[in-house]
């Protein structure tokens, strides 16, 4: 009767409004953004081809992994037979359970992938709002600034790099860190370092990016508050001994993930820093914005005129997460909390300013050489965790609004930050149909040639332009199939593996798999129709009058040394089929032939390999070639520029280079 | 009986109104063509009933359904993943349902073919954009009586919007498309708001929620309507955040809510495999650009230039201040907000209609301003009074006169400008080189944002 009484008092309780605005924000984010781009029938994935199905082949390996299906979570089963194949990229272990609670459900491998990606904008959002809940006490601010957090436009540059999607920890880890210093509690103190360590699991560049930004918020605080109180607590009883002992256990955890890493890095050293500088972000980029924008579009072109990784850099977060830096002077007049809002703006500038290329300059260098910073390339990301200081910002300037006369206009803002971050269309999206497709059709092929334990090496005949879901579309048949495969697509490749990369020929896979001390019987070869070669690489042909060989289309696709440079150039595909026998395939699929009715004349016209497609390439001291035909007559060119096999001997005519060979 | 028509002409009046939308109606004779009221988006709308009922097919996959060559019963969308669909919701077969129900008896008792599209369900449909243009007049005039307004000033007001406004042409040659169905659903939503304001009864949340839902269903930005619950009896918007509403009440609306969304989920589960159907990337919003002074006062489909009458919105708002305190938040944003959002679509025109069809939604609710007005005016002098009476008289005929000129094609669904309208001005049939002198919406180039 207690209960039921209990119950109807609860039912008739009265709830106000602005106790559902987060919730409502809440569902509009989730549907406008996420769900919009999964196109709500979730018939389209998130991100690219590539690296966002690499992340969706982790999480499989975890789930795997749980389930016991793989024995070492390390040595995933691609890159046969390197070693901590997952160390190579990042490992999202921290949500492979979020991931394997949608397998264990049955949803397949890219649903559950959708489900994880959305349930992780709903993660976001709420963590946001709890911690900004808890340091401004105001439910409609706190409400719109998770907004940001979690829907911001600029979350579609990052949209294939899923591993920067777990940050829910980040909005908790800064009020930890906030409730630690101001408030000496140790409690917090655990706390933050549990965060901290869970936020290196679920990814390791936004763990750095967040010990990185912990220290301009410890030195603005430092520099504002002067709190010398904080030595004191330290020292007060076992304060130090148990700070000190929670970092300990805190690196500690850390440790079975970062050994696997550090034996990456001690083989590939650290990033050549003008790869990295290309990636850190300019002033132009905090003011460049997805052109998937509804609003901003026309702030999204300025940025290509710095060059680089300038499609990398839209970081533009919406006018209203600004509104903390813009309105910050006039706040500052009326705040009751001045030291509060210079500590947030300061700690804010200390990390754009220690993070941000002027003209090849950055005081980011700094922590190039600390050990960890110096593996990372992509800084840009770091937006990821820095957007939650500019919401932070944001939500105490505009809280000393709450209480003017302008309170009336923030009530808005819910609207306007909608729309701020609306986007028109989607583009980085691919059919989750398509990819499925492939990925049976490869294992339909693979299933075959299976044998014992042997490794797959897989033989694509189109690979060029798009080594990467080519790679992965034998990964995830693998996967599927419980065999381990020579292809790989993953975030760094040892030196003797790009051969095999860039072409898949035999040649390439004999130099990796010698230098892992295995040989051909340990892996089976599958081929595509047409394509079982030797070698394959990508060649531009310049002839001995210097120019490069085109198609000359209007007159029956015949072969023209008419390129001023290698630009001008027709690309060429070409594979050694056999011992002796090698053929050249242009881009547009058609395979180059001495037409036997013609003299001998070369023309690229062909649909398939016959005999008059097959070349005998002659190696020359100089690395020049000669290339004889079926006829045993040599290639030379003519005067008109056109390429002919008549000569019996090598002139002077008949040698060709080969540039840009991606492996030979 | 005299009594009766003093104390409650207003009453009568909404009769005398939907009889002459019947009246059009039965003059135009639509039911016995084709194409001419299951037409454009109504096959979308409508399909679910025949797919359903007579069909037994709701994935439209048993046959062709051609009535002639070319010419299909069942318009779908074939999304991305390639799967096809109506690509409206069901929420307006709902509300054709009974009349589908009874065209199918007729149909089957006179031996009419049992399609669903024969004459007798053309006919019911008609009669049911009449129906709901009763039920709407009705609600509107329960919903002024609420807020005390004379029978006298509720009959005007109900005139001006029954008869002055584009809301005539949609019940009348534009039936069944949705609008009049929104009307009827949007005063049906604005009654209950009210009384549940007042007494807080279960039987008006569930109003409230069945018919907020309904509209959304149909038509998804009216979840802005909303706002009009939320800000009601709200004194100073800074306090809209503390307004309180029972826990219950809270459940119930969201139990609702949800419910009449129910068969939608369904229904595209079964046809696109996704409980929350596909969205595709081909139709956006332009905030930046809303064509507010096009929308509002242009020649091709300005609110304002098609539907004059809607001015008087502008000083009956200021007039409702006083005598609706209650509303003065609701009307003022939602209409703000919502002809935003509407004329901020790529297709803010919204094809070939009369007027700016897509805010008719707003009427029921802007009658309360325009009843405010009314209201002032009659306690004027002579000269006042009569001067607005002629003025209201003169823009319901123009009114009527338009909804023929669109019948005629002398008044173009899209493609109108200054120089057509002001030479076809008052004539029914088309200016020589009528055509000629149009000036087409590039649908394509809207569609990326030029507009």
């Amino acid at each position: 009767m207690k209960l039921i009484a209990k119950l109807r008092s609860y039912f008739k309780k009265d709830i106000q409004i602005n106790q559902l605005l987060p919730l409502m924000m809440l569902i509009a984010g989730i549907w406008l953004f996420p769900l919009d781009l999964l196109q709500r029938d979730f018939s389209v994935m998130p991100g690219d081809k590539g690296d966002s199905r690499f992340n969706n082949y982790i999480l499989e390996h975890g789930y795997n992994f749980l389930t016991g299906k793989v024995n070492n979570y390390w040595d995933a089963p691609f890159m046969y037979p390197e070693k901590n194949a997952i160390a190579y990229s990042d490992n999202l272990l921290g949500t492979v359970p979020l991931y394997s609670l949608f397998r264990v459900m049955k949803c397949d491998r890219e649903t559950s992938f959708q489900l994880w990606f959305l349930s992780l904008f709903v993660l976001n959002f709420i963590c946001a709002y709890w911690a900004l809940k808890k340091w401004t006490e105001s439910t409609l601010l706190s409400s719109v600034g998770a907004y940001i957090f979690t829907f911001s436009i600029f979350i579609l540059t990052h949209i294939n790099h899923a591993q920067v999607f777990p940050r829910f920890v980040i909005p908790l880890i800064i009020y930890w860190f906030w409730n630690w210093i101001k408030h000496k509690n140790l409690k917090s103190f655990y706390l933050l370092t549990a965060g901290i360590v869970y936020q290196f699991y679920c990814g390791i560049y936004l763990g750095f990016f967040i010990v990185y930004i912990l220290l301009f918020v410890f030195i603005a605080y430092l520099i504002v508050y002067r709190d010398k109180q904080i030595v004191t607590w330290l020292k007060e009883g076992k304060n130090i001994f148990r700070h000190l002992l929670t970092i300990i256990f805190g690196l500690l955890l850390l440790v079975p993930m970062f050994i696997p890493y550090m034996e990456i890095s001690s083989r590939f050293g650290y990033r050549d820093f003008a790869e990295v500088l290309s990636y850190i972000p300019t002033w132009r980029s905090y003011f460049s914005a997805i052109p998937e924008s509804a609003i901003w579009r026309f702030l999204s072109w300025h940025i290509r005129e710095q060059g680089g990784n300038w499609w990398e850099l839209f970081l533009f977060p919406g006018l209203i997460a600004y509104l903390g830096i813009l309105m910050f002077p006039f706040a500052y007049k009326k705040a009751t909390n001045k030291k509060e809002l210079v500590f947030i703006l300061l700690s804010l500038l200390l990390l754009v300013v220690f993070t941000l290329n002027i003209n090849g300059f950055t005081l980011y260098k700094c922590f190039y050489n600390l050990p960890g910073f110096g593996s990372m390339r992509s800084i840009n990301r770091i937006i990821n965790a820095e957007i939650i200081l500019i919401v932070l910002l944001m939500v105490a300037v505009l809280k000393v609004y709450e209480t003017s006369k302008w309170k009336n206009i923030l009530l808005l803002l819910p609207l306007l930050v909608i729309i701020d971050n609306s986007t028109s269309y989607w583009e980085r999206q691919y059919k989750k149909s398509e990819v499925q497709q492939r990925e049976k059709e490869t294992k339909n092929r693979i299933e075959k040639y299976i044998t014992g334990n042997k490794a797959v090496a897989y033989q694509h005949y189109n690979l060029a332009g798009q080594e990467a879901f080519s790679h992965l579309d034998v990964m995830i048949a693998c996967q599927d199939l419980n065999v381990a495969c020579v292809n790989a697509y993953t975030g760094l490749y040892p030196n003797k593996y790009k051969g095999f990369f860039n072409g898949e020929g035999l040649d390439s896979l004999t130099v990796w798999l010698s230098a892992n001390n295995k040989s051909m019987n340990d892996v089976v070869v599958v081929s595509e129709e047409k394509a079982n070669f030797f070698h394959r690489s990508y060649v531009k042909i310049k002839c001995a009058n210097d120019k490069y060989l085109k198609i000359d289309k209007d007159h029956g696709d015949k072969l023209i040394a008419s390129g001023e440079n290698q630009n001008d150039g027709e690309l060429f595909e070409y594979a050694q089929i056999d011992e002796t026998n090698s053929v050249f395939r242009a881009t547009t699929g058609k395979y180059a032939c001495a037409e036997f009715y013609d003299n001998g004349l070369m023309v690229v016209n062909r649909d398939g390999i016959g005999e008059w497609e097959r070349f005998r390439l002659l190696k020359q001291p100089d690395g020049s070639f000669l290339i004889q035909t079926f006829t045993n007559n040599y290639l030379s060119l003519e005067k008109e520029g056109t390429l002919r096999s008549v000569d019996k001997s090598p002139t002077n005519q008949s040698r060709f280079v080969f540039e840009t060979p991606l492996y030979y | 009986m005299v009594n009766l028509l003093k104390r409650r002409f207003s009453l009568v009046l909404v009769f005398i109104i939907s009889l002459i939308a019947l009246l059009v109606v039965m003059n135009l004779k639509k039911w016995r063509y084709d194409e001419k009221v299951i037409a454009y988006d109504v096959h979308a709308f409508y399909g679910y009933l025949p797919a359903k009922y007579i069909f037994d097919d709701l994935k439209v996959e048993k046959s062709d359904y051609k009535y002639a060559e070319g010419q299909y019963w069942f318009w779908l969308k074939q999304y991305d993943s390639g799967k096809k669909a109506f690509d409206k919701t069901y929420g307006l077969s709902i509300m054709y349902a009974p009349f589908f129900a009874m065209a199918h008896q007729v149909a089957k008792t006179f031996d009419y073919p049992l399609t669903g599209f024969s004459e007798p369900y053309l006919f019911f449909l008609l009669l049911s954009s009449l129906f709901y243009f009763f039920l709407g007049l009705l609600y509107l005039r329960k919903l002024l009586l609420h807020y005390n307004f004379s029978d006298r000033e509720i009959s005007i007001t109900l005139l001006i919007i029954g008869l002055g406004t584009n809301l005539f042409c949609y019940a009348s040659q534009s039936a069944p498309l949705p609008e009049v169905y929104l009307f009827a659903l949007s005063a049906l939503f604005a009654y209950a708001t009210a009384k549940w304001h007042m007494n807080r009864k279960l039987k008006s949340i569930i109003i409230v929620s069945a018919t907020l839902s309904l509209m959304i269903l149909i038509h998804f930005p009216l979840i802005l309507f909303a706002f009009y619950f939320i800000l009601y009896d709200v004194k100073k918007i800074t306090e809209i955040g503390a307004k309180k509403i029972p826990f219950y009440s809270l459940l119930i609306f969201a139990v609702i809510f949800i419910a009449v969304w129910i068969p939608q989920f369904k229904y595209w589960k079964l046809t696109l495999g996704s409980y929350l159907g596909s969205s595709d990337n081909y139709e956006h919003y332009y905030f930046l650009k809303p064509m507010l002074w096009k929308g509002l006062l242009g020649f091709q489909k300005g609110w304002f230039i098609y539907t004059p009458m809607l001015l008087f919105i502008f000083p009956g708002i200021y007039f409702m201040l006083k005598r609706v305190p209650e509303l003065k938040w609701s009307v003022i944003i939602v209409t703000l907000l919502f002809v935003y959002i509407t004329l901020s679509w790529w297709n803010w025109w919204y094809g070939g209609s009369f007027g700016q069809k897509s805010l008719i939604p707003l009427y029921a609710m802007l009658a309360i301003p325009v009843a405010c007005l009314v209201s002032k005016v009659l306690a004027k002098g002579a000269v006042i009074k009569y001067s607005f009476i002629i003025t209201i008289t003169s823009f319901i005929l123009l009114n009527i006169f338009q909804t023929y000129q669109f019948e005629y094609g002398s008044l173009h669904g899209d493609a109108m400008n200054s120089k057509v309208y002001f030479k076809q001005f008052g004539k029914l049939n088309k200016i020589e080189k009528f055509e000629e002198q149009l000036s087409y919406p590039n649908y394509d180039e809207a569609k990326k944002g030029n507009r």
